[in-house]
This record gives C-alpha cells, sequence and structure tokens, in this order.
C-alpha cells in the first residue's frame, strides 16, 4: 500500500475542540490514480499536509510502510523530499528564481543533492516538458501559469518520487491548457510508475482516474454530533 | 544553492533591502567613525610627547602644567625662578633639560622662548626628533624657527621677517614692532602643537622686553637698544622646563626631589601619567559618542529585524513551497540568518568606504582646524573587534524573525 490511514484525526492548534480530520480508515495502493474531491472547508489541504508529514496527527498514518505518526519533525521533511513530489494551484514555484533554480533548490532536499549531473538530469525533464531553452533562464513571475505548472512538474519528480500529490492544479488553467496538462501529468505518471493523488472539485477531471474518492465519505469530522 | 536563494531574495526585495542596507551603512559609519577619530585623537595626543622624562613648572595642578607647557593651551599660574632651573639641569641625574618661555605671540600663535637644546632632544610620536623642513635652528638673538602651520597658514618663508606681540590674545595692540624676528627655519609637520608654535630663543625673549613692564611699553624709555653685545639677556625667570633623565629607574626620586625642593614651590609631572589624567576627563564625552553611535547602530539593526519581519509575511507562500519541498525549519532560520548577515556584511562595506572616503577628504580640514592628523585606514586591531561585534549584533537581532519562521515551521503553521 502507498498510503494506509487508520483512526487519524487533527484539529488545529487555534482550535483544539474542532477536529479537521477524522478518518477512521483509508488507503490507496501503489501506481494508483486516485481522484480526491469534496466541497470547500471539508479538509483536503489539512489531509494533504498530513499525508506530507508537514502536520502531525493522532493515529496512525502510513506512507509507503513507513509511519510518519512516528517519525520525528526532521525525519519527516527528509520522507516528504524523498518520497513525495507536489504540484499545487498556484505558488508552485519561487517567482524570483528561474526554472532552473526552482528545480535544483528542490533537488537539494532530495536524495540526489550531491549528483554532479543534477543540471544535465534538470534540462533533460525541462525538454520532455516541452518548455523551450529561452524560457530556462527567466524569472518564475515572468512565465505563463501554463508554463509555471509544468516547470511545477519538473521539480516535483526531480526527486524521483513515488507518491505526487496535486492539489488543485488546473484550477488557475484554462479549457485547453488543462487539457494539455492533464494529459503531460498522466503520461509522466504511468512513464516513472508514480502513485498520484489529485485533489480537486473540478469533477471533469475524474475520468483521468481509477480510483474516485469522496473525502465527505472517509473524513468524520464534524458528523458524529 | 542556499547563498543563491539568499542573495535572489534580496534583490528581489531590492526597495526595503536598500533602505535597510543605507540605514546599516550609515550606522556603521558613524560607529566606525567615532571609534576611528576618538583612537585616533588619543594616538595623537599620547604621541604630543614623547622622550621627556618629567615637565616641571610652578605647582599648579598636573593637568594645567601639560595643557600650557606641551599643548600651549591656558596660562601658567606662575614663572619659575631661573636659578632654580640651572640647579636642577646641572643635576648629575639630568641628561638633558629644556627650558621654556611663554607669554608673547603672533597672529593668535604661541610664541615659545626656548634654548637650542630643544630641537637636540625634544620629541614626538614614536620618540621622533623634530626636522627641519627648511632652515635652521636660530643661533641670533632675532632669529625664529617657525612650526609648519604656522608657515603654511601665514605664508612665511625663510629670510621673512614678522613682529611678536605681547601676551596671548589672537589680536594684540601691544607689539614688539621695534624688533622684529627673521624666519630662519621651518619645521616639518608633526601633528602636534609644535606645528603651531614659533620658536624663538631665551635672550630673544628677554631682547623684546627690555623697557616694557607689566605688559606694556615703558612711556618715556631710553632710546632702543642697536646692539645687545653688552646687555645681560639671561633671563630671570622661565615658565616651565623639560627634563630628560640618565636613569629612567630614577624618575620618581627625581620627581619627589623637585616637589620637595625648598627654595621655591615646583611641581614635576610625568607626561604619559598627566596625558592619562587629562584623558580620562574627556572620557565622559568619549563614552557619550560612543553610545550614541551605538544607539544609532540599534536603531539600524532594528530596522533591519523589522525589515526581516515583514518579510516572512510577504513571503508566506515561499516559505511554504520550501517546507513542502523537503526544506527543516532550520533552513529557514539560517536563510534569514544570511539574509541579515549579508545586509550587515555590505552595510559594513559600504560604510567603511564611505568612512575612509570621507576622511580622505577631510584630512585637510581636521589638521587645519583641530590639528587632528586622521589616518585614513580604519582598518585596525580595534575596528575589527568592533566589526565582528557588529556581526554578532546582527545575529542576535535577526534572530528574533528567525525564530518565528523557525517556530511556525515546525508547528506547520506556514
Amino acid at each position: 500500500m502507498t498510503i494506509t490511514i487508520q483512526d487519524v484525526k487533527y484539529s488545529y492548534p487555534s482550535h483544539p475542540e474542532r477536529l479537521v480530520l477524522d478518518i477512521p480508515s483509508w488507503s490507496i495502493s501503489e501506481e494508483k490514480k486516485t481522484f480526491l474531491y469534496g466541497p470547500s472547508g471539508c479538509g483536503k489541504s489539512t489531509l494533504l499536509s498530513a499525508l506530507s508529514g508537514l502536520i502531525k496527527t493522532t493515529g496512525n498514518l502510513m506512507v509507503f510502510g513507513q509511519s510518519l505518526s512516528d517519525m520525528s519533525s526532521e525525519q519527516r521533511d527528509i520522507f516528504r523530499a524523498k518520497n513525495i513530489g507536489f504540484v499545487f494551484q498556484q505558488f508552485n514555484l519561487i517567482s524570483y528564481l528561474n526554472a532552473i533554480d526552482n528545480i535544483k533548490l528542490a533537488s537539494g532536499f532530495g536524495p540526489n543533492h550531491r549528483n554532479e549531473t543534477i543540471e544535465r538530469e534538470i534540462k533533460i525533464l525541462l525538454d520532455e516538458l516541452n518548455i523551450s531553452e529561452d524560457e530556462w533562464s527567466e524569472p518564475a513571475r515572468n512565465l505563463s501559469i501554463g508554463q509555471q505548472q509544468r516547470i511545477a512538474i519538473a521539480r516535483a519528480l526531480i526527486n524521483k518520487p513515488q507518491l505526487l500529490i496535486a492539489d488543485e492544479p488546473t484550477s488557475s488553467l484554462d479549457q485547453v491548457n488543462r487539457d494539455i496538462f492533464m494529459a503531460l501529468l498522466m503520461s509522466l505518471v504511468d512513464q516513472h510508475k508514480i502513485t498520484l493523488l489529485l485533489v480537486s472539485h473540478d469533477m471533469s477531471l475524474a475520468a483521468h482516474f481509477n480510483n474516485i474518492v469522496s473525502l465527505d465519505k472517509i473524513n468524520f469530522a464534524g458528523k458524529h454530533s | 544553492m542556499f547563498i543563491r536563494l539568499a542573495t535572489k531574495s534580496l534583490l528581489d526585495r531590492k526597495g526595503s533591502v536598500l533602505v535597510s542596507l543605507l540605514a546599516m551603512s550609515v550606522s556603521i559609519f558613524v560607529l566606525l567613525g567615532v571609534e576611528h577619530i576618538r583612537q585616533q585623537t588619543k594616538e595623537n595626543f599620547s604621541n604630543t610627547v614623547s622622550g621627556v622624562d618629567l615637565i616641571v613648572g610652578a605647582r599648579t595642578g598636573s593637568v594645567n602644567l601639560l595643557l600650557y607647557s606641551v599643548f600651549r593651551v591656558g596660562n601658567p599660574t606662575n614663572n619659575i625662578r631661573w636659578e632654580t632651573y640651572q640647579k636642577v639641569a646641572a643635576s648629575s641625574k639630568v641628561d638633558w633639560a629644556i627650558p621654556i618661555s611663554l607669554g608673547d605671540s603672533h597672529k593668535g600663535y604661541r610664541v615659545l622662548g626656548t634654548s637650542s637644546d630643544y630641537f637636540k632632544y625634544f620629541s614626538y610620536g614614536d620618540k621622533r626628533l623634530l626636522e627641519f623642513q627648511n632652515g635652521r635652528v636660530f643661533t641670533d638673538l632675532f632669529d625664529v624657527v617657525l612650526g609648519s602651520e604656522v608657515a603654511r597658514k601665514l605664508n612665511y618663508r625663510i629670510g621673512d621677517q614678522l613682529v611678536l606681540a605681547h601676551g596671548v590674545a589672537a589680536t594684540s595692540f601691544s607689539l614688539h614692532e621695534d624688533r622684529p624676528f627673521e624666519v630662519v627655519g621651518i619645521l616639518s609637520p608633526t601633528g602636534t602643537p609644535v606645528d603651531q608654535t614659533l620658536h624663538v630663543s631665551l635672550g630673544g625673549i628677554e631682547a623684546i622686553h627690555i623697557d616694557w613692564q607689566h605688559g606694556v611699553r615703558i612711556p618715556n624709555a631710553s632710546a632702543p637698544i642697536d646692539n645687545f653685545d653688552d646687555v645681560d639677556l639671561q633671563p630671570k625667570s622661565i615658565t616651565a622646563f623639560m627634563l630628560g633623565l640618565k636613569e629612567k629607574m630614577g624618575t620618581f626620586r627625581v620627581q619627589r626631589g623637585i616637589n620637595n625642593y625648598k627654595g621655591e614651590p615646583l611641581l614635576a609631572i610625568l607626561p604619559g601619567v598627566a596625558l592619562s589624567e587629562l584623558w580620562q576627563m574627556m572620557g565622559v564625552l568619549e563614552r557619550t559618542l560612543l553610545l550614541v553611535s551605538l544607539l544609532v547602530f540599534l536603531a539600524a539593526c532594528l530596522g533591519v529585524s523589522a525589515m526581516l519581519l515583514a518579510s516572512i509575511r510577504e513571503r508566506r507562500n515561499e516559505i511554504y513551497l520550501l517546507r513542502v519541498i523537503g526544506a527543516p525549519p532550520r533552513f529557514l532560520f539560517f536563510l534569514i540568518e544570511l539574509e541579515a548577515f549579508f545586509i550587515t556584511l555590505f552595510g559594513v562595506i559600504l560604510g567603511s568606504l564611505l568612512l575612509m572616503v570621507a576622511l580622505l577628504f577631510s584630512r585637510d580640514y581636521l589638521v587645519e582646524t583641530f590639528g587632528l592628523h586622521i589616518n585614513v585606514s580604519i582598518f585596525t586591531g580595534n575596528s575589527i573587534y568592533m566589526i565582528a561585534l557588529v556581526f554578532i549584533a546582527s545575529f542576535i537581532v535577526a534572530a528574533l524573525p528567525s525564530c518565528i519562521s523557525y517556530l511556525r515551521a515546525s508547528k506547520g503553521l506556514d
């Protein structure tokens, strides 16, 4: 299993009485493409933070057989850099760095951070994602949203993660770019044999996935009362 | 990549960073400037006289004696008898003695009556003897040797004639017009009150005061004397004298002997000790200046800290992204510390350069106005120690935003 959750509960320190996550049981098997949907405020982003180890939950949260609940903060940071790639709706890149630096920065925290061929690998990846050479050295803020999203995929893949988490990655894209982005994402996920967890409220994307989950069905936070 | 991220991040916030950098540079300029000028002034001060073991004058305060005999500031309380001087100078423990007679001036510059031994034994700085830029030591009665500043400011050359004035006021109406002096020597610059002094022989001083009493010419005095060969020009009294001893070990014993001299009340001081006393009197001013410059620096540090704190809010998404790609909280801590370090580093470079340029351009002004010879090279052991403290202070002040960033990242709030 890629992800296994048992009795995971979480509430923010500012409102300890209000549970945001209350998931008795849930799992995702390897190389599955999971589409997670739900209304705003149902805990999607909190669940992604928990899966990436940015927040510590109670219960048992296992990713690739390792319990994030038992890891220290530092161990979770290393685990995240090594195993999980992220693509967001926006703020995917550091705006004042160019494409190469953004990707190199991410690789710096990964397992191959001393790899001398990293720059070559980055260029190959950018080539694969159809990003022209002129744009490699442009600060991210000068690129279109579509270009930024593709560079974000390259950044997410540079450390060869086993799990890719995408949080509303197409929300800022128009129809054409959204289709191009999804096609690219799916082909890369297949090619690199990565487990994909995509969160969106756009149900039209569901067709690309073989596992469709409503967060409402697995998260019981606020429902017991 | 860590350094690259910090520099690019700073460059991305050019406006606020530039203001912080300027504030830091100005504070470094003030801090190093005050410290450097203080240090150099102290050095100038202690360089004023060297190699003199004792200064002897009429009984007064040691600082007062030092001020009028070395710095030509203030007036002596009394004179000492010539016989007393001769008696002390003839002591077997004394190697050399330089008599000093003050009381006249020329266009605001003090006139020092002395013997030719003054040019042989008086030293300044690191026991440097006086050197002649032009000319020679006075030999005739009405010869005068000028300090470098007197010659430069009043535009005197060898062979020029000048008239001394009775008293030390900048503007005097009691002039010794009938007995002009001829410039026979101009000393090289020393950075000490010697530069602002006119040196004449004791005989010269006596000669111009024949027919004078209580600061004015005696009315109906006999006709001016043209030939002084038969006139006794030995002074009856002098203002003070400097002593060089044969054995330094015996300095305190000689000092005690002079202070207990029964013939007349005398005071013998060790120039080094009196200089320290004088400097201690200026300690309040020195500490106040340092405190003001420290407050300026503190304000600049707080400015940098405030800028970095504001940047954490601005960079919320960037910090979150860094956390997501695996940056540990300590990475964020050191990233903000590194940014503060860069601002401090460039502040130190810019502030130091500004100070050196300012010193370069104001060097002549400082010499002319205050008689201060300030070295343009500001990097001494003391200033490097101060720069190290600046970096430590900036690290401590930047720790606040760094810790906030660290704690927020640790708690998963960003």
